[in-house]
């Protein structure tokens, strides 16, 4: 049987709005996962953050902060719970990690010490998908709650 | 109004995504044909011919540059994310003499504590390349390639 015209803009544009959505799932639960096993790296233990702040005289106890800004805020994007504040608080927390760590180190301008890639390349995935969240939100896949901010 | 700038945000959030993953990956491509045995190494171990790497390189630099500009940028997506299928089949599941990095963590830049996934940037690239692949380009790029881009 000939499927109409009709039919068939009906299906390539239920195909095209599947694929958006489907793309927007990925990236916020790409970005998600992989930062919220760094804010648990943190939370046993890890200096790097701690290490960087005292190096500017900031006490060390703001690393706590990551539980929020790279903690809850992941999750938030994940679930698709307010996606797009959770999303803009993880972009906050990547220009603070630019400011503090990679941009007066130098470490923008150099490639990684493998002499494969940029230097830089995985904080600066994490800030890229994050803004791209923060434009985009979340999308339909999630659990939908926020309004205009998810 | 909201609706044009609702869109604006949306052509942007796709240009964010595919000049990242499209101008990351370039810097790989480069690195490949200057000289990094990475990937001749590990085609080798397969029993491939290296002159493969060549195919890897298309997709890395090309695919990365068509992301880029917009042009065939979900071309682009798809060579990319499919050349980082083949990458972790063939260098990161246990095959052939790899390791299985497949549940492992990695350290940080200091080495003195894990602090990622170890496969952090294969996923950054496989996730965000298919994204660009579904996403396509939007109106802010070079707008070539119809239904490819």
């Amino acid at each position: 049987m000939a499927i109409t015209m009709a039919q068939a803009e009906r299906e390539s544009e239920w195909f095209i709005v599947r694929r958006e959505e489907t793309a927007k799932l990925i990236v916020r639960v790409t970005v998600g996962v992989l930062i919220l096993l760094h804010t648990w790296a943190v939370v046993n233990g890890e200096l790097a953050i701690r290490d960087t702040l005292a190096s500017w005289g900031l006490p060390i106890g703001l690393a706590w902060t990551a539980v929020i800004f790279e903690g809850i805020a992941p999750i938030m994007v994940i679930l698709g719970v307010y996606a797009r504040l959770g999303a803009w608080m993880m972009t906050f927390w990547m220009v603070m990690a630019f400011l503090l760590a990679h941009i007066h180190t130098g470490h923008i301008f150099q490639l990684a010490q493998s002499g494969v890639g940029w230097r830089v390349e995985g904080p600066f995935f994490f800030l890229a998908l994050s803004l791209a969240v923060a434009l985009q939100g979340a999308g339909r896949y999630g659990l939908g709650i926020g309004g205009r901010w998810n | 109004m909201a609706a044009m700038a609702a869109q604006s945000n949306e052509d942007l959030g796709k240009l964010i995504l595919r000049v990242t993953v499209g101008g990351l990956i370039m810097f790989h491509g480069l690195a490949l044909a200057t000289g990094d045995t990475g990937i001749p190494n590990r085609l080798a171990a397969w029993g491939f011919p290296e002159q493969l790497m060549w195919l890897g390189f298309i997709a890395e630099f090309f695919g990365g540059l068509g992301m880029v500009l917009g042009v065939y940028a979900r071309l682009g997506g798809f060579l990319v994310g499919t050349f980082m299928v083949i990458a972790i089949i063939m260098s990161h599941i246990g095959l052939m003499n790899s390791q299985n990095h497949l549940f492992m963590v990695a350290n940080n830049p200091a080495g003195n504590h894990w602090d990622h996934y170890f496969l952090e940037t294969q996923a950054f690239y496989l996730f965000g390349a298919y994204a660009v692949f579904f996403l396509g380009a939007g109106k802010l790029g070079l707008n070539k390639g119809g239904a490819w881009n």
